[in-house]
């Protein structure tokens, strides 16, 4: 059971986890919003430069919490923290920033698209793993099937939010009907539902927000993977996004060949595939310094 | 290939004042009516799920006759929320349902089946001599069509 | 639907206690049954007083906003309620479940006080909510 959406706000987060803890969470996403990824550089590089830092104390937070309350899963599994960055795209051409390895380094990172040309750029090329429909007004652009399936073959998940209509009851009428659209079009794959709260009273229990599902029109069964099955999926789609991006040095190492009578043969044999390895590495350190550049 | 299909129903107006008058009636007051009568019936999800879906195609403030789309699953939400309409702008109305059709076309065989069967009662009612007359002659060219399709369907 | 009648003469070992003869009943039911329990608790951020009147108003209400009066005129009850801790027992009829649950979860205030009802256990029979077999606790 996975909740992954776990909204900023330093005060409340601590009670905020203990509650999805209690409520029979195995895992949250703490997330960190940013508004703009926008072209002024000063701005930005200091927003940055506190997003580095922010996942670490909380990672130390819960342990301590552990050891004072009792572990309610009966599965025995530690609670596990991961972090996430969410944008709003209004600009394709700021959506380059999120190719920065400061971005890169979070464990998940959202987009969420204001007008089709920025949900086209989300569904084709953006190297992200989810895509964060916004719930809260009416869509401003059509969904099209063809993009959704783009985003399907890569393995993008689209995300339903369900605490902005908890806070709000206006919001419901908007939530359900983005919701059922998306469903509508995707058939019910590739979607997950998560909190986006603020508060601990916003949070609900992983069935409950399945029974939500269900209401949006997912089967029980899709609904009840949407909390489970395909959040585990974007993480794992999350930690491919970040090892292909890493660089693999590649070294060539020498062995000494010792020439026996009796392995005169094999040697010979063996000399060749070292040749044609040696071959390999060559070209694949050429490649590598190509990719790197 | 995924289609969104849609039911169109056809609805009279019937006016609790029974007068024959040619009232103002327009698109946005039915669709006010109907989202009114969907919020107090079905809620917050009725309205959720019809929102895209949901619209008034065709309005004749003549005929009193409405063509409401609505997507093929919701469209029962529809229906049952029309029966708590009991105003409609500012005249004091309800819809009665004629017809529910797949397409449009169809409401549109329907429609001009009804009127055809009217006709008749509209010349009983009818004041003025060349009233009467028009009457008369709409009605005996529709009889020829009907009795040309008889012989048509007897072969 | 048949009688059981257990004879400890059976059994192996043990004293046989041929004074009482245990009748047993067995029924199968197959199907969907009638009604559907749920155990909820309503939980608020600043603690409130609340009846079972007001408890009883409060969960039509998220019904109605949320389903409208079509759904809302079902009959649902709350079978038992704890003032205490507001924990409550409610019945009501299974092709409502799914619709009266979701209603329960988009509840978010009361008299302008945020609050969350928490589905604690669920199920077609209502001595199943006595103990909760996941977690190994007696209510």
């Amino acid at each position: 059971m996975d909740l992954n959406m776990v909204a900023e706000e330093p005060d409340t987060l601590f009670s905020r986890l203990k509650i999805a803890e209690k409520l029979g969470y195995d895992m949250v996403a703490i997330n960190h919003v940013v508004e703009d990824m926008a072209l002024s550089a000063s701005a930005s590089k200091k927003e940055k430069k506190k997003k580095i830092v922010i996942p670490h104390p909380d990672k130390v937070k819960v342990d301590d919490a552990k050891l004072r309350t009792n572990n309610i899963n009966v599965s025995g599994r530690p609670f596990k923290q991961c972090s996430r960055l969410s944008t709003i795209i209004t600009d394709p051409s700021a959506a380059h920033r999120l190719h920065s390895p400061e971005v890169q380094q979070y464990d998940l990172i959202a987009v969420q698209p204001t007008s089709e040309k920025t949900f086209l750029l989300a569904c084709k090329t953006l190297n992200v793993d989810i895509i964060t429909i916004d719930v809260t007004q009416k869509l401003s652009f059509q969904i099209k099937r063809s993009l959704l399936n783009l985003a399907m073959e890569r393995g993008l998940f689209f995300e339903i939010q369900y605490s902005p209509a908890i806070r709000d009851n206006s919001l419901r009428k908007y939530t359900i009907s983005n919701a059922h659209q998306l469903v509508l079009m995707c058939k019910g794959k590739n979607v997950i539902l998560t909190s986006g709260c603020k508060r601990p009273i916003e949070l609900r229990g992983p069935l409950d927000v399945a029974n939500l599902g269900v209401m949006f029109g997912l089967t029980e069964a899709q609904a009840k993977a949407a909390v489970s099955t395909n959040c585990r999926a974007v993480l794992y789609h999350a930690e491919a996004r970040r090892l292909t991006k890493s660089t693999i040095g590649v070294e060539k190492i020498s062995l000494p060949i010792t020439v026996d009578a009796a392995n005169v043969k094999q040697n010979d044999v063996s000399e060749e595939p070292k040749q044609k390895k040696a071959k390999i590495d060559d070209s694949c350190l050429l490649e590598h310094k190509e990719a790197v550049t | 290939m995924v289609r969104h299909k849609n039911r169109y129903i056809l609805c009279e107006i019937i006016y609790t004042d029974n007068k024959r008058i040619e009232r103002h009636m327009t698109d946005y007051m039915v669709y006010g009516a109907v989202i009114s009568a969907l919020q107090t019936a079905h809620g917050d999800f009725g309205i959720g799920s019809l929102q895209s879906s949901l619209c008034v195609k065709y309005v004749n403030p003549i005929t009193s006759m409405v063509l409401i789309r609505a997507r093929r699953g919701a469209h029962k939400m529809v229906q049952s929320a029309l029966y708590f309409i009991k105003k409609i702008g500012q005249y004091e109305a309800f819809f009665r349902t004629l017809h529910l059709g797949g397409t449009i076309r169809s409401c549109c065989k329907f429609l001009i089946k009804h009127h055809k069967q009217k006709l008749p009662k509209l010349l009983s009612e009818c004041k003025d001599e060349e009233e009467r007359r028009k009457v008369q002659e709409i009605i005996s060219s529709y009889s020829d069509e009907y009795k040309k399709e008889q012989l048509i369907a007897s072969f | 639907m048949y009688w059981l009648s257990s004879d400890n003469s059976d059994t192996t070992g043990g004293d046989c206690e041929k004074e009482e003869r245990g009748m047993y009943e067995k029924h199968v039911s197959k199907g969907h049954l009638p009604y559907c329990y749920l155990k909820v608790r309503l939980d608020f951020e600043d603690d409130a007083d609340i009846d079972i009147i007001i408890f009883k108003h409060i969960v039509i209400q998220a019904v109605q906003s949320l389903f409208g009066e079509a759904v809302s005129c079902t009959p649902i009850d709350v079978l038992k309620y704890r003032q205490t801790n507001r924990e409550a027992i409610l019945r009501v009829s299974s092709s409502y479940f799914t619709k009266l649950w979701a209603s329960l979860t988009w509840y978010s205030s009361y008299n302008e006080q945020s609050c969350a009802f928490r589905v604690l256990q669920v199920s077609s029979h209502l001595m199943a909510l006595a103990a909760n077999s996941r977690q190994l606790s007696l209510a």
